[in-house]
């Protein structure tokens, strides 16, 4: 299982232009500065952006190759964890999470229990009949986390898990994150701006800086030698 | 601290808008007032059981239901299509489509007799190609209330379309929906208070309707005559007929109103 991304997107402020390979069993961690083009990347790997040239190919079929192949998003077995989650908030909490079978054709009492089952996992079942609106942001995180995971992605794309949440929900979210993607084994990339979170995270830091790759290392070789000044401004604001 | 609170109450009811202000209150609410106080409350009964008010009554519930039926099947769409920005020349269309909201509905009604009349451009071709016949008709009343009143439910619903944040229907994509899932689970529930909205004013404009259903559609008792025109025939025959009619339809009005409380009427277009 990979993901292979050899494409451009043009936007307004930056055009992305990246050649790189996430395998499976690995989290890589995209960071960059705000602009950089790390949601763009994500975004194009989940099918909610199309690329402008190159092509993008997910477990050895092409997804998108810019002008005639356009997988939908339905068709590519991603799960996107959205920064700010984008929780529907006319459906409860399990609702939710059974929307991605539901949505696949799976009956409605075993999609239901099937969320239910995820929901205890990540330990908030008794959320369950609730309303996104009643829960906190790192209950609604973990929510999120639910609903990109039951539909069983090959691809699992986190952005800024954990942007909006406080330091204190971070920790433990955190914690519990960890667990989640040791035991995931598809491919996972999480676009995120804490050098810790990728250090605990991720075995692979990729650095984004205005549209391109520059640099691409394990967390350790990053803080070790960081090959731009961003890189180093942010080992140096972490240390 | 006195003087403080004197000038504070001084700027919170400034004369020059609390006097024209309880003028414009008094103008709304005397004829309505004065409504109610010459109503024939003696034999209001004896002229809704009337066959002639029951007819209109009935003629006017089935096709103002059915206006609106049909201005929700393809009004619905049409707004999402102007909200995406679908068409080319979006602007251009969505003022097209506001043109019948204000244009005089006497005029209304000659426009569809052009459009639709028996020598009309469709209706020549629907006459002595299929034999159907929209002026005069019930049908032909039902086609003068959807066009009149579908606007009201386009614009309250764009502008629902557009306040909702894209990012739940990419969600919903990413997890599989296919686009009628995504509509009719994600979309349609977010903007369901501008659709309740829209679907209220677009019924109670269809019910209310007069200029261009007596244009296009005639004035006959049982077949076009609804409601509002059945009041305006009886202002020349029994004032106290109109009165009782009006206190019915200014009844349901007021229905639609405290049964929607402000809530949809407010939330159609941020929500």
């Amino acid at each position: 299982m990979s993901v292979r991304v050899n494409a451009s997107v043009m936007r307004e402020s930056f055009t992305l232009d990246v050649h790189l390979e996430f395998v499976a069993g690995q989290v890589t961690a995209v960071m960059g500065p705000n602009g950089a083009g790390k949601s763009t990347l994500l975004r194009a790997i989940a099918g909610l952006q199309p690329v402008d040239t190159g092509e993008i190919s997910i477990n050895g079929t092409v997804v998108d190759d810019g002008h005639r192949v356009l997988a939908s998003p339905a068709d590519r077995q991603v799960g996107l964890v959205f920064q700010d989650y984008a929780l529907f908030g006319h459906l409860t909490v399990l609702e939710n999470v059974a929307f991605g079978p539901r949505s696949r054709g799976v009956a409605k009492a075993t999609a239901r229990s099937a969320a239910l089952d995820l929901l205890d996992r990540l330990g908030i079942a008794d959320l369950a009949a609730r309303r996104p609106s009643a829960i906190s942001g790192g209950q609604a995180q973990r929510v999120a986390l639910a609903r990109a995971l039951a539909t069983d992605p090959t691809v699992l794309l986190l952005d800024e898990p954990m942007a909006a949440l406080d330091a204190e929900a971070r920790v433990s979210v955190r914690e519990q994150l960890r667990e989640v993607l040791q035991g995931f084994a598809g491919v996972c990339v999480m676009v995120s701006h804490e050098p810790q979170d990728a250090a605990s995270l991720a075995s692979r830091v990729v650095v984004i800086e205005d549209g391109r790759v520059t640099q691409d290392a394990s967390p350790q070789a990053l803080a070790a030698s960081p090959a731009t000044s961003y890189v180093e401004a942010l080992m140096r604001a972490t240390a | 601290m006195n003087t403080t609170r004197k000038r504070h109450t001084r700027t919170a009811r400034p004369w020059f808008l609390l006097v024209p202000g309880a003028v414009a209150l008094a103008f709304l609410v005397v004829p309505l007032i004065a409504l109610l106080s010459q109503a024939p409350w003696g034999s209001f009964l004896d002229i809704l059981s009337n066959p002639a008010a029951l007819d209109a009554l009935r003629l006017s519930l089935e096709t103002s239901l059915i206006a609106t039926l049909v201005a929700l099947v393809f009004g619905v769409p049409l707004a999402w299509l102007l909200a995406r920005e679908v068409l080319p020349g979006t602007r251009f269309w969505r003022a097209l489509v506001l043109v019948p909201l204000l244009l005089p509905p006497v005029v209304a009604g000659v426009t569809l007799l052009a459009a639709f009349g028996r020598r009309g451009l469709v209706g020549q071709w629907l006459y002595d190609g299929l034999g159907v016949q929209l002026p005069f008709t019930t049908v032909g009343v039902i086609v003068a209330e959807a066009f009149v009143a579908m606007p009201f439910l386009i614009i309250t619903l764009e502008g629902g379309f557009r306040g909702v944040n894209r990012q739940y229907e990419e969600a919903a994509s990413t997890l599989g929906g296919s686009a009628w899932t995504i509509f009719r689970r994600i979309t349609l529930p977010m903007v369901w208070p501008a659709v309740v909205a829209g679907t209220v004013l677009c019924w109670a404009r269809a019910l209310g309707e007069f200029g261009a259903t007596i244009t296009f559609a005639g004035n006959f008792p049982g077949v076009t005559q609804t409601m509002p025109l059945a009041v305006y025939t009886a202002l020349e025959s029994d004032r106290g007929v109109a009165i009782a009619l009006s206190i019915v339809l200014l009844a349901v009005s007021i229905t639609v109103l405290v049964a929607l409380r402000g809530r949809y009427l407010r939330s159609g277009n941020s929500s």
